[in-house]
């Protein structure tokens, strides 16, 4: 009887074991979105819920006069095995005698035949979990193998990236001296961390190619910030400079020591100039450099503020004065390539663009001139890097085809529109007034280019009211976000900029 | 252990003689054995009965019967609505005595004899029904403030009928408690009363032998039933045979919480305990079972249930409840 309520409870047990499984199961399957279990954890599964149901069931035994009260009750035994159970042991001589005559009675019946073992009906409702389980378990390895796919497909469709990255990464490496090309070391860690994570990716192509895109606008950024030349003075800034100085006989050594890279040595013919007494012509010469320079639009505030220097202190003589602060940014920009590199051998725009260019080709994926499906990039010795563009671009970094390629950063690219001022091509004189001025974006992220347009009193008066303008101006605008190639994070900075920049009603 | 076969011994002669009691009772009371058997039941647990069925059945031939066959004195008193106190239990006269002194003396009265027969106890007022209250439950009564014992084995057994209610008064649910059973007598079949009438209309009535020749044996055989022993589990199941009858329990059976306005009472139990130990020794067992309880339930429990006017009304009957819980508790 006790077997009997054993198999009876340790099969209930096994139902609710089975149950919480399927709970565990499903909860892990749609809830927290894991992995499918692995095949052991099925194996096993079933069999810690058996032992946790037998456990219980110990734990849950029957007592023995509920026992004994039910093989009374169904073997017609008038209360014997009861009666025999409780007064085993008594003192009472008929409680003795009562006990003595039970067990006579209960060894004569047979009992066990009376009441035969049987498998409890409950074990029918087994098969709701053993089948749910089942199920969840086939539906677990579609979605595996679906998952599986979705990885396969991601692989295929980045693969041709990453590897162009990793022979990127790995031409770097092997044209430059890792010891001392810090920056460009940093970039080939980069691509290689690009193609890594590229090949990692298991989430769809779609997800993938977006994810390419994403780390190839990563990189972009960083060869951008590389580009930069450091005092923001870009290396065409120096050549003019060097050629002003060139006019000097007093500054030309450090005319030909600039153009040669070496701005220390620029640095010190400088201070030798500034301590030779100076002459009326090599002062205005000096002068004159220095204001050609200032109206380039990428000038720096520091040389800026030189050349107005020199115009207020015009024949005060100033000029050494000026000569030694010259000197004195050319030795902290010395100092600077100094910690990027050996001086004179900082990778050079060209390769800088180069390497650009390839990026962008990536980007979109052009027909690529190399068999292999790989960009061509091979060095012709240290410290020299030589990377085939599949699309060469201008020397100003736009694209060959004259359009402004998005980088997937926003606030990165700038629409110039199709005239050159909002008015149309006939700008009158304010035109020449303009002055271009480089502003920071609105996440500190790449430039926009703004027109400061003086309108002082009546003279300068615009023809068209501003919110006429936008009007004329939205739906094109609107028609280019949405026919761009424009990187699906970067479409709603740009609808927001044009929702800031929306007259007032 | 060297008890174990003198309480056999005690046992086997208890069951016999019950057994040969009902044998000499079965002689003269033709069919009926349910009745011999409750009357023998009650008065082997030291109770008493109360008999209803019409005239007619046998019912005072029955405790006549018994009376010979245990070899007690027997007193039968018909109840009739002029019946007294006194009548039943005595009353203190004055008496002279040899030598011309007078003094007050008892005579005790029918009551004071080991089996009484009260013939239609609910044709009495319910002053002379009470007063076998004192002498039902005490065995004593008590007489110009003195008290006087009535000799054991002490036995009622009244009849009442259930026919002719008019001018009756029904005993009050204080005195009905006091018998331990009821017992309904019901009509013999034409088998039976084809030998009714063989047997007291051809031939003159078979003597009955006697079985017992003193109260000691009696009480003895008392003795026997009350160590019969029984388990908590069987106790607990005449407690809750008891609680269920309560329309306000926990444990009321649908029909009790309907028709019943009062339940049995504490000893409704007693009785149920006590007629199941004899039905165990019946059986031979030494243990009180269940079924023992069950077996005793409708008789000592009917009479102890009161039906609410609903089921008067609707003619239930308290046999049907117990039924009921019996049902339920099995």
């Amino acid at each position: 009887m006790r077997a009997h309520w054993f198999m009876d409870w340790f099969v209930r047990f096994t139902l609710c074991a089975g149950f919480m499984l399927i709970v565990i199961v499903a909860g892990l399957r749609w809830v927290l979105h894991r992995e499918p279990l692995p095949p052991a954890w099925w194996q096993a599964a079933p069999a810690f819920a058996a032992l946790a149901a037998f456990f219980a069931t110990m734990l849950r035994r029957v007592p023995l006069p509920d026992v004994a009260a039910t093989v009374d009750r169904l073997g017609g035994t008038h209360d014997r095995s009861l009666t025999a159970l409780a007064f085993t042991g008594k003192p009472t001589p008929f409680q003795q005698l009562a006990a003595d005559e039970c067990r006579a009675f209960l060894a004569r019946k047979n009992l066990p035949r009376l009441i035969p073992i049987r498998m409890p009906g409950a074990i029918r409702y087994l098969i709701f979990p053993v089948i749910t389980l089942a199920l969840l378990h086939w539906e677990s390895r579609i979605a595996a193998g679906e998952r599986q796919r979705a990885a396969e497909a991601a692989q295929k469709q980045v693969s041709p990236t990453a590897n162009q990255l990793e022979q990127l990464a790995k031409e770097i490496e092997k044209s430059l001296d890792p010891a001392k090309d810090e920056e460009l070391k940093k970039l080939a860690e980069q691509l290689r961390k690009s193609a890594e994570q590229l090949r990692a990716q298991e989430n769809g192509a779609d997800e993938a190619a977006k994810n390419a895109l994403r780390e190839l606008s990563n990189l972009q950024q960083l060869v951008q910030q590389m580009q930069k030349p450091p005092e923001n003075v870009s290396p065409e800034e120096m050549k003019q400079l060097a050629e002003a100085l060139a006019k000097n006989e007093a500054t030309k050594p450090a005319a030909d020591a600039m153009q040669a890279g070496d701005l220390a040595k620029a640095a010190q013919e400088l201070e030798d100039a500034a301590k030779q007494p100076t002459k009326e012509e090599a002062e205005k010469a000096l002068r004159e450099a220095l204001e050609r320079l200032s109206k380039q639009r990428e000038l720096s505030q520091a040389m800026r503020q030189l050349a107005k220097q020199l115009q207020q202190n015009a024949g005060e003589g100033a000029s050494n004065e000026a000569l030694q602060k010259l000197a004195q940014m050319l030795k902290k920009m010395g100092q600077q390539k100094g910690n990027s590199g050996k001086p004179g051998q900082q990778p050079s725009a060209e390769q800088l663009k180069q390497l650009m260019s390839a990026l962008e080709n990536m980007k979109f994926g052009e027909p690529q001139d190399s068999p292999g499906g790989e960009p061509k990039a091979s060095g012709d010795g240290k410290g020299q890097l030589t990377i085939q563009s599949f699309s060469k671009p201008n020397p100003d970094g736009s694209s060959p085809d004259g359009t402004q390629i998005p980088s997937g950063q926003p606030g990165s690219e700038r629409d110039t529109g199709t005239t050159e001022t909002p008015f149309g091509k006939t700008a009158g004189e304010t035109a020449n007034k303009q002055t271009d001025a480089s502003l920071k974006g609105r996440l500190n992220e790449g430039e926009s280019l703004s027109q400061l347009l003086p309108t002082a009193g009546d003279t300068s008066k615009s023809s068209r009211r501003y919110k006429e303008i936008y009007e004329a101006m939205a739906p094109s605008a609107e028609e280019a976000v949405v026919q761009e190639n424009i990187p699906l994070g970067s479409r709603f900075l740009i609808k927001r900029y044009f929702e800031s920049i929306r007259p007032k009603e | 252990m060297t008890e174990a076969p003198a309480l056999h011994a005690r046992v086997q002669q208890f069951k016999s003689t019950f057994q040969r009691i009902r044998d000499e009772m079965g002689r003269l009371i033709v069919g009926q054995q349910e009745i011999v058997e409750g009357v023998l039941v009650a008065f082997f647990a030291g109770g008493h009965v109360l008999l209803e069925g019409v005239p007619g059945l046998g019912k005072t031939m029955l405790v006549r019967t018994l009376a010979e066959a245990v070899d007690l004195t027997f007193s039968r008193v018909q109840f009739t609505p002029d019946l007294m106190p006194a009548d039943i239990i005595g009353t203190s006269i004055i008496m002279e005595n040899e030598r011309g002194q007078k003094a007050v003396s008892f005579q005790p009265g029918p009551v004071f004899a080991n089996i009484l027969l009260a013939d239609e106890i609910n044709r009495a007022t319910p002053k002379t029904q009470s007063a076998l209250l004192e002498a039902m439950q005490e065995n004593h009564v008590t007489v110009g403030g003195v008290q006087h014992p009535i000799q054991q084995p002490f036995l009622v057994l009244a009849t009442q009928n259930p026919l002719e209610m008019e001018g009756t008064y029904p005993l009050p649910e204080a005195q009905l408690d006091r018998f331990i059973f009821k017992l309904k007598v019901r009509f013999p079949s034409a088998e039976e009363l084809h030998t009714i009438l063989d047997r007291t209309t051809a031939s003159a009535p078979p003597m009955i032998a006697k079985v017992l020749h003193s109260s000691h044996e009696v009480i003895a055989l008392r003795e026997v039933v009350r160590e019969v022993p029984l388990t908590r589990e069987v106790q607990t199941h005449a407690i809750d045979l008891v609680m269920s009858t309560h329309p306000e329990g926990k444990q009321s059976a649908p029909l009790a919480k309907k028709y019943v306005r009062y339940g049995a009472s504490p000893r409704g139990a007693q009785a149920l305990i006590l007629a199941a130990k004899i039905h165990a020794l019946l059986d031979d067992r030494y243990h009180v079972s269940r079924a023992d309880i069950d077996k005793a339930a409708v008789a000592a429990l009917r009479h102890r249930i009161i039906m609410n006017f609903e089921g008067e009304a609707e003619g239930r009957t308290s046999d049907e409840v117990i039924a009921e819980i019996l049902r339920q508790t099995s």
